[in-house]
């Protein structure tokens, strides 16, 4: 078990533990606020870029698929959802979220520990782990779904104008073929791996970042182990997605 | 140097011991100022965290303890909110402000404060905010660490003259400053006792 624990999986796994069972802590009002702070910083700061990002990603991938098959295919419509709203949305949306916020809660927990920040909140009579990491993980769990449906909706809404513009065709026709195609189920699901993506990235940036060696070193290492295995991860959860969804069918 | 230092609270009396010698034995309801002399920072990191470990041992750091990330009203806003009751009625903020004039702030002073950062604010600034917490949450045995370290003796001076207000507001409730041993180290007024590590015994103190 300390082997275990000793291994960095074993120290996602122990935070991934912590976070479970103190999840009740986010009650508190002044977690509360914590938890609204990081899901604005990673959620919703992040909108602008997301939004423009789908729109492009989705005007691109419905012409590229419509030089190739043809906008009226049933293919085109259903690589539109399979490729583009279940598989991509809410990978590129981990990506941004990657890149944006896994290196910030990684380099910021650092300089907290370099300057024993730690200590300063125990002596405060404030559990660190509950206040710094607890809203990071779950801010991250949150945040990253809400983003991914921010994209769906502009990459899908980018496609349909692509198709208007480029067949001449109306928008109402175009959405309700995409509608035909479209899975409740599958839109859940890739929520539901968004969270999971989200959870990870928070958890190994919160890992990197708190368990430095506190040296000015230690930040620039920790946000790049934070970003480099939190885009494995996002790739991990997404394969496994991919396997889940194979295995039912 | 290593030394298996810990601290045990057992009939309101704090005792700190080097193995199974008791180095400092603090009565937890008496107050007062008491003072621990060590040799070095690391032997001072030790005997805080042997401290620490004890229930109702708060430890007051010589740069007030402040989160850099947030401002001074959010500081206080941790502190002072974090396990307190929702239900409380007690005005903090009346509370607070009544405290920092006490510490010696004007009230223009105490009008910007909240907005500033902790790095922007002078050392014994720092210290006095930490000590405001301290102040309005007094822990059951007060541990200022090493606060004189690299002060003039006029500085020094004033904060000592700063920390009586805890006496005067909580004269049952006894505070400990961990100095490192120098030859500037200021006289503590009404010094209860004076323990040196190194030397083991408790004398009297004659500061």
């Amino acid at each position: 078990m300390n082997l275990l624990a000793d291994t960095r999986l074993g120290g996602y796994l122990m935070l991934l533990w912590f976070a479970g069972s103190r999840r009740r802590e986010l009650r508190r009002p002044l977690l509360r606020a914590q938890l609204q702070r990081q899901i604005h910083g990673a959620g919703v700061t992040a909108l602008p870029v997301i939004g423009v990002m789908a729109m492009l990603t989705g005007a691109a991938t419905v012409t590229q698929l419509s030089a190739l098959i043809g906008a009226d295919s049933d293919l085109t419509q259903r690589m539109l959802f399979l490729g583009l709203f279940y598989e991509m949305a809410p990978l590129l949306s981990a990506l941004v979220v990657v890149a944006r916020s896994s290196a910030g809660i990684a380099s910021e927990l650092a300089v907290m520990h370099l300057h024993d920040e730690f200590t300063a909140l125990r002596r405060l009579g404030v559990p660190a782990a509950d206040y710094l990491l607890l809203p990071r993980i779950f801010g991250l769990a949150i945040a990253l779904p809400a983003v991914t449906a921010c994209f769906q909706v502009f990459a899908i809404g980018g496609s349909w104008l692509a198709t208007a513009l480029l067949e001449g065709r109306p928008l109402a026709e175009t959405a309700g073929r995409f509608f035909d195609f479209a899975d409740p189920w599958l839109a859940l699901l890739s929520l539901v791996k968004s969270a999971l993506m989200g959870a990870a990235v928070g958890i190994i940036a919160c890992h990197h970042g708190s368990s430095g060696k506190g040296s000015t070193q230690a930040i620039s290492g920790a946000a790049i182990q934070a970003v480099g295995t939190g885009l494995v991860a996002v790739f991990v959860v997404d394969l496994a997605f991919a396997a889940l969804v194979y295995a039912l069918r | 140097m290593s030394l298996a230092l810990h601290a045990t609270v057992e009939a309101r009396r704090l005792s700190l011991f080097d193995g199974r010698d008791p180095r400092l034995v603090l009565p937890l309801d008496e107050g007062g100022r008491h003072r621990l002399v060590v040799g070095d920072s690391t032997v001072a990191r030790q005997v805080l965290k042997a401290l620490e470990r004890c229930p109702g041992v708060g430890v007051l750091a010589d740069n007030g303890g402040l989160l850099g990330a947030m401002t001074v009203a959010e500081n206080f806003a941790l502190a002072l909110r974090y396990d307190s009751d929702p239900d409380d009625p007690r005005d903090w903020e009346c509370d607070l402000e009544t405290a920092l004039r006490l510490c010696g702030l004007t009230p223009e002073r105490i009008a910007t404060l909240g907005r500033e950062r902790p790095m922007n604010l002078e050392r014994s600034e720092r210290w006095t905010v930490g000590f405001v917490r301290c102040l309005l949450r007094p822990p059951e045995l007060l541990v200022i660490d090493r606060l004189f370290a690299g002060l003039a003796r006029r500085q020094a001076n004033a904060l000592i003259a700063v920390e009586a207000v805890y006496h005067a507001r909580h004269p049952f409730r006894p505070v400990l400053f961990v100095d490192l041993d120098s030859h500037e180290l200021p006289d503590l007024p009404d010094c209860r006792t004076l323990t040196e590590l190194t030397e083991l015994a408790e004398t009297p103190c004659h500061c």
